[in-house]
């Protein structure tokens, strides 16, 4: 049993009463419990809600009812009514682990439901109540009359021809192109025409660029000119494999490599380098440890080497502390018989 | 819910539900009785007040009773009536919450039962996020509409 079923409790607050007071009498109208249910505005909206939410029936139908000028409940309510089987169905299906059927159905009551709304609006209802109409009163005109006004039209029509109104005056910037190139570019009456019936014949204006691909002859409308000026003749290997899909690729990834290359080997010369700078902070360091621990100057700065295995005399501690002592305990004989002894 | 799923699979039926269906009937009276007769009411008033969530607390509390009428009846409530079964144990679930003054609003009713079918497509391995998605789309203002 679940929680709010179990552990009922024993008092019956006074807020409560109210909700007491609600106690059905199930055993009659068991068969209105839709009618039941959409008797309260909240209970209509959880109805609103089951339609749209799990048929998608009676908000589509409300739609349908809406567009032809009726009211979106009376709609709701005969989509709904419409929509009933479908939501039936779409609800079976779910229950029976078929969700994807159950999308199906619903999306079938949406549709059903949407005319089934629009079945009640009056303009519906009007169109059905009209009287028929013959069809000899309504025929179209004869086809006839159509067709010359199609061919009067097609020649004098602005959006499908092309005037030849020649070019106005040069800009400053254009004039310093040169005499030739400006007077090119005032083309001559009825050299352009969408029906090109003119172009042929005419050659390219003297100044204007040329490339390679351009045949003298075919017309300054004609396709070999126009790719002479934006095509090159002959591109560079690079431009032609950077243009080519096969080779494209190919030249990217080596790109990819030489780069990786080139910062590859910026690392390990610095990695080199801070190897070296590390030894020799090492070497310098040990150094100076060895120097300030021992307390002397081991040390040969000019022969680069300890003292000890330097050329030059070491320091012997033994024969300084011999020296010392035989100054201290043996200090020179001064008396009568030492003067005598040393002589 | 797992009387339901104990069922056998048909084929999907292509008649309006029926609401006088035996099993049906005696699946509303025994919640009507559970709620009522034996003071069920008063701890759904209690869950129902000391919820944060009213959305939460209508949709748990009747998606609960659903489940255990479902289950005391042995799940012979017919498959296409169980969204109705829910429907109506979550109207009276709204009602005590308006006995409450909990001011439920329309939207609320509606988002309950909202979230009663995410929750059983949910328990049933059905990835609701989408759908979702598409139910929070709806304008809650058509759950406001009044009467025909």
């Amino acid at each position: 049993m679940s929680k709010a079923v179990s552990g009922v409790g024993n008092a019956i607050g006074g807020v409560l009463k109210g909700a007491v007071n609600l106690v059905k009498d199930v055993g009659n109208g068991i068969g209105r419990i839709v009618k039941d249910i959409g008797s309260s505005k909240i209970g209509k909206a959880v109805l609103i809600a089951a339609a749209i939410y799990f048929g998608g029936a009676a908000l589509s139908g409300g739609f349908g009812a809406s567009a032809g000028g009726g009211s979106f409940l009376s709609g709701m309510s005969a989509g709904v009514s419409s929509a009933a089987t479908s939501l039936s169905s779409a609800w079976t299906s779910a229950m029976a682990g078929e969700f994807s059927q159950a999308g199906s159905t619903l999306a079938n009551s949406w549709s059903t439901a949407s005319n089934a709304g629009a079945m009640t609006s009056p303009g519906y209802v009007a169109a059905l109540s009209s009287p028929s109409v013959s069809l000899t009163e309504t025929a179209a005109a004869a086809p006839e009359a159509v067709a010359p006004e199609i061919a009067t039209t097609s020649g004098t029509s602005s959006a499908n021809t092309v005037t030849n109104t020649p070019l106005g005056a040069p800009p400053d910037q254009v004039s310093r192109m040169g005499a030739n190139q400006v007077s090119s570019m005032q083309p001559a009456g009825s050299q352009y025409s969408l029906s090109g019936a003119s172009t042929s014949g005419l050659t390219a204006p003297t100044g204007v660029y040329q490339g390679a691909g351009y045949t003298s002859g075919t017309g300054i409308n004609g396709a070999n000119y126009a790719n002479s000026l934006y095509t090159p003749s002959s591109p560079g290997v690079m431009s032609s494999i950077w243009n080519s899909p096969y080779t494209a690729p190919a030249l990217i990834s080596g790109g990819m490599q030489v780069g990786g290359a080139y910062i590859q080997g910026q690392a390990q010369e610095k990695q080199l380098r801070e190897q070296r700078e590390y030894e020799a902070r090492m070497v310098e360091e040990a150094r100076n440890r060895y120097n300030t621990n021992v307390g002397a100057e081991l040390w040969d700065p000019n022969a680069q080497a300890p003292i000890y295995q330097a050329q030059g005399p070491a320091f012997d501690p033994y024969a300084e502390a011999r020296a010392r002592a035989a100054q201290v305990y043996a200090p020179a004989q001064t008396g009568l018989a030492a003067k005598y002894m040393n002589a | 819910m797992a009387g339901l799923i104990k069922q056998k699979m048909s084929a999907p039926e292509t008649e309006a539900p029926d609401e006088n269906n035996p099993a049906f009937v005696q699946a509303l009276k025994f919640a009507m009785s559970v709620l009522y007769e034996q003071d069920a009411a008063d701890d759904v008033a209690k869950q129902l007040n000391s919820g944060q969530d009213k959305v939460d607390a209508l949709s748990n509390i009747a998606y609960d009773l659903t489940t255990t009428v479902d289950e005391k009846t042995q799940g012979q409530v017919p498959r296409e009536l169980i969204a109705l079964l829910g429907m109506a144990i979550l109207k009276e679930v709204v009602d005590i919450a308006e006995a409450m003054k909990l001011g439920i609003t329309p939207k609320d009713a509606a988002d309950a039962f909202k979230q009663m079918l995410l929750r059983y497509l949910g328990e049933n391995g059905v990835d609701t996020s989408q759908l979702q998605q598409s139910m929070d789309k709806i304008d809650p203002k058509v759950f406001e509409q009044q009467g025909v």
